[in-house]
């Protein structure tokens, strides 16, 4: 570099910066006044443009269509379930997907048609004229907000507002429920996994309760959908109840890090509650939903375990969570005998298959339990029933092998 | 929605860029709150007209997203990344609108108490420069308006263009040189 390119920058710096005016920079390199002048004189008359800002119409509106990209170019980072489940999934985004540019019109629609209409929109359902109204007013929402909590929140509320549309949908026009169920996956997807975000930076575990909690509602509203919608239809309600399920079981293993016997708790809540659907759907003879209700509850019940585990893992005293799986394993085992009692011939085998499978579950949890207590006092607390429909009721002593890879029986 | 750069600390932004690059939108979102009026800015003074400004911006924002898992950490803040994908675009653009002119935007400021006289000398001065330096040739242009414009230091504009300081300080003088020879034949 020569001299002169280096006396120039440096010069240009000082004026600049108010050390030095440009008089006193060219007196002192006098011999290289000449050059320096003309060059010093141009640099500092480039003045900064002063005020150029976007509107902030112009900056909501690009927020907005930035997102709606991401999103819409995002490949889902769920766990593949199916190949079945895969294709019904592509075929449903694809028609969320024709709801994406409309949420961004209906952005310049509130603009245009004013506040009355956005808010005429909060009743609107899948297929209505101001859904996209109502999708745009959500996304501005989300825009706006930017406490983590509140996001999360948010999320929650609309993931709810779309239940709602599915119960009204179910009737009126049940081949809008697509939409619905879509758009609910997609907010349960959000609220969690901004919740699991926020986790790492120690965000208040009655967070995770409101989301378990209301996930726990989920599944109840969408059984009486399920129950409302014409055959055709019952697959993808089926599909959002394992969403729901698998985002509970998520918010539960973050919450299992930090309260155990909490997470273990509300997953026996769960349990409970899938056990209460299966016997109101076997007084029903509605041996199809009895089977996939028994299905979820041995999901919950295996999930029961990987708390034990993840207990045991973090090096927390387990011995209250298995107890209390010990504890509510007697109670389903009730259950599941009366249910036993009423099931359509079909369904039996799948009651003995889970009434096996909560039998060793005990067994196990008892099995926990021993090096702490003596087995006396086990068998005391957590005695079967007399009438467990499964013939086999010696097999806590002797547990069958689980299959390594997957955990099943 | 506005995000100042400056109440942000480096690690802030790294920590959203990391975050980003992993594919989290949120932090992308964050991002663009916190840059979009800069890029914006100096969009807007390349080109002169809010209506190509806007949109290029916000092709600036969608290419940073396509990119980011790409973005590697310099020297140079990620503000000057998204500086450079701005200058890449404004370059596609105009030489995909080859007959377009250069417009006149009144991005100026001018001293309130300066009397009408000197405030319109003052943006024909201003407007003058602006074209001058639209027409300093790639990397002159560059340096002019990161060190200038942008007001990006020295080794902040060497990492962003990959050169030492002292090339960015040779290039500089290369662009006053020629400024000066610009605006004298726009004198004459």
């Amino acid at each position: 570099m020569k001299r002169i390119e280096a006396i120039l920058a440096k010069c240009i710096e000082e004026v600049k910066s108010g050390n030095t005016s440009a008089s006193d920079c060219l007196t002192r390199y006098a011999d290289m006044h000449e050059e320096l002048e003309p060059l010093l004189r141009i640099a500092l008359s480039i003045n900064e443009p002063a005020d150029i800002k976007p509107s902030d119409s112009f900056k909501i509106r690009t927020k907005v269509n930035l997102m709606e990209y991401i999103h819409a170019n995002r490949t889902g980072n769920k766990p593949s379930r199916s190949i079945h489940k895969a294709v019904i999934r592509r075929v449903w985004k694809v028609k969320w997907l024709k709801a994406v540019p409309v949420s961004i019109a209906a952005i310049l629609v509130i603009s245009a048609l004013g506040v009355g209409t956005a808010y005429a929109s909060q009743d609107s359902i899948p297929g209505d004229l101001l859904y996209p109204v109502k999708l745009g007013t959500e996304q501005f929402q989300r825009v706006l907000t930017t406490d983590d909590i509140e996001i999360v929140t948010l999320e929650l509320n609309f993931a709810n507002c779309r239940l709602e549309e599915m119960k009204s949908v179910a009737h009126k026009c049940p081949e809008e429920l697509s939409v619905a169920i879509t758009g609910y996956e997609r907010n349960l997807d959000k609220a969690v996994s901004r919740a699991e975000e926020l986790n790492s930076d120690g965000v208040p575990i009655t967070l995770m309760e409101t989301l378990t909690s209301a996930i726990s509602g989920h599944l109840y509203i969408l059984d009486e959908v399920e129950g409302n919608v014409p055959e055709a239809f019952k697959n993808s309600i089926r599909s959002a109840e394992e969403t729901a399920l698998y985002q509970h079981m998520k918010v539960l293993r973050i919450m299992a890090k930090e309260d155990p016997l909490k997470a273990a708790e509300i997953n026996i809540e769960a349990m409970q509650g899938r056990l209460s659907r299966a016997k109101m759907e076997s007084e029903k003879d509605n041996s199809r939903k009895v089977e996939i209700v028994l299905q979820q509850f041995e999901e919950l019940q295996r999930f029961g375990e990987e708390i034990s585990e993840i207990s045991r893992g973090l090096g927390h005293d387990s011995r209250a969570v298995d107890e209390l799986n010990a504890r509510a394993t007697a109670g389903y085992l009730e259950a599941l005998d009366y249910i036993y009692g009423i099931v359509p011939e079909a369904n039996k085998s799948s009651i003995e298959e889970a009434t096996g499978n909560s039998i060793e579950e005990q067994g196990q949890a008892v099995k926990n339990l021993q090096p702490q207590e003596t087995p006396n006092d086990t068998s005391e607390e957590v005695a079967l029933p007399d009438d467990t429909p499964n013939k086999d009721k010696n097999k806590p002593d002797k547990p069958e092998p689980k299959d390594p890879e997957n955990g099943k029986r | 929605m506005q995000e100042d750069t400056t109440t942000k600390t480096p690690s802030d932004i790294d920590l959203l860029v990391y975050r980003a690059a992993g594919g989290d939108a949120d932090a992308f979102g964050r991002l663009y709150d916190m840059h979009v009026d800069r890029v914006y800015r100096h969009i807007c003074y390349r080109v002169g007209n809010i209506a190509d400004a806007e949109d290029l911006t916000q092709q600036v924002f969608i290419k940073a997203w396509q990119a980011i898992h790409r973005y590697k950490k310099t020297a140079s803040p990620f503000l000057a990344w998204l500086i450079k994908i701005s200058h890449n675009l404004v370059i596609d653009f105009y030489r995909s609108n080859r007959t377009m002119a250069y417009c006149d935007l009144d991005i100026f400021s001018s001293n309130p108490s300066s009397n009408p006289e000197h405030i319109a000398e003052s943006q024909f001065e201003q407007q003058q420069m602006r074209q001058a330096i639209l027409e300093l040739p790639g990397d002159q242009q560059q340096v002019i308006l990161m060190r200038f414009i942008e007001g990006f230091s020295y080794a902040e504009v060497a990492a962003s263009l990959n050169k030492s300081e002292g090339a960015v300080r040779v290039i500089l003088h290369r662009a006053l040189v020629r400024l000066r020879k610009i605006l004298e034949k726009v004198k004459q």
